[in-house]
């Protein structure tokens, strides 16, 4: 019979059960029980699972009870009808591990937990600063910290799952998606930094975040939509990267998320991305990539001008050789940067290559703070016009930035090996 | 080194029920039990080999596999390393041969163990695995006639452990 067979063996059989039927099996009676609740079983399903395609790194499984936390998420993620719970719980924390559910994730109530935070108007301290062409510079949200974290939780999921729409939809016949530009942006760098109680800081990094990660998914919704109907300064797509896919994207090679069902870990969720990205090496050892959205004015077309392009000035005056006649260096397709400065706070300072898209030269000085993830960009064209500095942050999905002064106007680098050649950009 | 010419070596197993059963050594050794027995037993000894856990019927059910699998490479220590591939594929001959009642299916379970016959019994385990996967623990209980010896409060506590409600 089969609950008297002996340990080992039942051991065994648990072992090579899913996730739930696992789960399901140690409720048969006490000896199955007995014999299968037990760490090694759950240990040897985690690194089995077909949901978990990186496994779960060991470092983070220091006691016995770890490895079940990745089986019951695991269980969890092909039910769906999220609350708040699950981002607190489990969801993000697998997801930073590449599961299986990101392509499969409920997005509705994904949307439903996030939009009321994100919905909500940022709002001014200061009477003097509503100009509206520019973003504010002293917000107040009505949401606390925590509700942030969670935002910031639940949009990281959400763009993930955005990213995974393999096949996008055909958006010839379809209306360009109008999202970025209801996502808010706020300048810190007009902050004193000294003005700031540690908590408010705080706080606003973390919104800064979530917009960020919120930007994201939108940002991948509009730019299909423009690949695919060539809408480009130039109109055409040749010579622009791929975009990239939440398979593509390596999560569980730099994001260190806490263990499932661990209390307080939406705020250890928040950060756990940055001692990897945010090292120099992250920046300095591969080449990066990415778009620009030009949605200015109000029209309906949407445009992304991407780094790579084929740009007139450059083919023309034969600036990607040397010598050009023009400038010490070649401009290139690429991104590269190298380290310039370190400062003693955990800050460090980055300079770009000089690189085109479509439409303009660039080289970008990039001020990292190792703490919070914040980028200070400083942007320049190669004969020394500057357009000064703006906010960034470096996502899990690479850096992401508003630009000055426009809503909807926003900047997102990513490495070229996280482009995913399969992704079609243009419309066949 | 032997020629190949030699006719193949055999010994004699004696099961539990007394019979004695005639098999080509090669096909016996892949019992790692047997292998080393007649490896201590030294060449060429005409020994029966007493396997006092095992009956006739289900003895010759194990050696039906051992002769099919006699050529198989012998199986990797760590298949740890190859994590992530299906891990509950059976190949088309092995799913018919288990295609017994329950109770031969847990004796050839218990034989593989006892013979030290690793792929067998990880084709056992296999078999069991994907009559169970799916299933409420309810139908698993059907499936296998077991008794629900749980009170409800302890069946209760064990949903809440799987849920991971009492940590939030």
């Amino acid at each position: 019979m089969l609950s008297h067979l002996p340990v080992e063996i039942l051991r065994s059989i648990s072992a090579y059960l899913p996730p739930r039927s696992a789960l399901a099996f140690i409720l048969v009676c006490r000896r199955i029980y007995r014999a299968c609740n037990d760490w090694t079983v759950w240990r040897h399903i985690v690194q089995h699972a077909t949901g978990y395609p990186y496994g779960v790194p060991t470092a983070y499984t220091s006691n016995s009870n770890t490895w079940k936390r990745y089986i019951v998420a695991d269980g969890r993620a092909s039910q769906g009808r999220w609350s708040s719970n699950d981002i607190e719980g489990w969801l993000p924390h697998i997801v930073a591990l590449n599961h299986s559910v990101t392509f499969s994730m409920d997005h509705v109530s994904l949307h439903r937990l996030c939009d009321p935070i994100f919905n909500a108007p940022l709002l001014s301290d200061t009477r003097n600063d509503r100009d509206p062409v520019q973003f504010i510079t002293n917000p107040r949200s009505s949401f606390n910290a925590g509700a942030w974290h969670l935002a910031q939780a639940a949009t990281f999921c959400l763009s993930a799952r955005l990213l995974s729409n393999e096949t996008p939809t055909r958006a010839r016949d379809r209306e360009p998606p109008q999202l970025l530009q209801s996502v808010q942006w706020f300048r810190l760098i007009t902050h004193n930094r000294l003005d700031l109680l540690v908590g408010d800081s705080a706080k606003l990094l973390t919104m800064l975040h979530a917009l960020a990660n919120r930007a994201v998914g939108f940002f991948y919704a509009e730019l299909h939509w423009a690949l695919a109907t060539n809408s480009t300064p130039m109109e055409t797509t040749a010579g622009l990267p791929h975009p990239l896919t939440a398979s593509t994207i390596p999560f569980a090679s730099f994001m260190e998320p806490p263990v499932p069902f661990t209390p307080r870990s939406l705020e250890a969720f928040s950060k756990c991305h940055l001692p990897s990205m945010t090292d120099p090496s992250f920046f300095v050892d591969d080449e990066w990539t990415g778009y620009t959205s030009l949605n200015l004015g109000s029209g309906p077309r949407l445009r992304f001008d991407g780094i790579g392009g084929d740009n007139l000035d450059v083919i023309r005056n034969r600036l990607d050789q040397l010598p050009n006649g023009y400038f010490p260096f070649r401009v290139e397709r690429v991104i590269r940067f190298r380290l310039v400065q370190t400062y003693g706070d955990n800050r460090y300072q980055l300079e770009s290559n000089c690189f085109h898209n479509q439409v303009a030269l660039h080289i970008l000085t990039v001020t990292v703070d190792r703490c919070t993830g914040r980028l200070v960009i400083a942007h320049r064209a190669p004969f020394g016009i500057s357009r000064g500095l703006t906010d960034a942050v470096i996502t899990p999905f690479g850096i992401v930035q508003a630009e000055i002064p426009q809503p909807g106007h926003w900047t997102w680098l990513w490495k070229c090996n996280w482009s995913n050649p399969k992704e079609p950009h243009t419309g066949e | 080194m032997a020629t190949s010419t030699e006719a193949p070596k055999t010994v004699t197993l004696t099961t539990s029920d007394n019979a004695d059963i005639q098999v080509e050594r090669e096909v016996a050794e892949r019992s790692i039990l047997i292998k080393n027995l007649l490896e201590d037993l030294g060449g060429d000894s005409n020994e029966a080999i007493p396997i006092p856990n095992v009956n006739e019927a289900v003895m010759k059910k194990v050696l039906e596999w051992c002769e099919q699998h006699r050529k198989d490479p012998p199986a990797s220590q760590d298949d740890d390393s190859d994590s992530r591939k299906k891990s509950t594929d059976i190949d088309e001959w092995d799913q018919k041969f288990m295609q017994v009642d329950q109770e031969m299916l847990f004796e050839i379970i218990l034989a593989a163990n006892y013979l030290d016959i690793k792929a067998l019994l990880d084709v056992g385990c296999k078999t069991v695995a994907n009559m169970i996967k799916g299933k409420s623990p309810d139908e698993i209980r059907k499936t296998f006639n077991i008794q629900n010896d749980f009170t409800p409060e302890e069946e209760d506590q064990i949903r809440r452990e799987n849920e991971w409600a009492e940590d939030r």
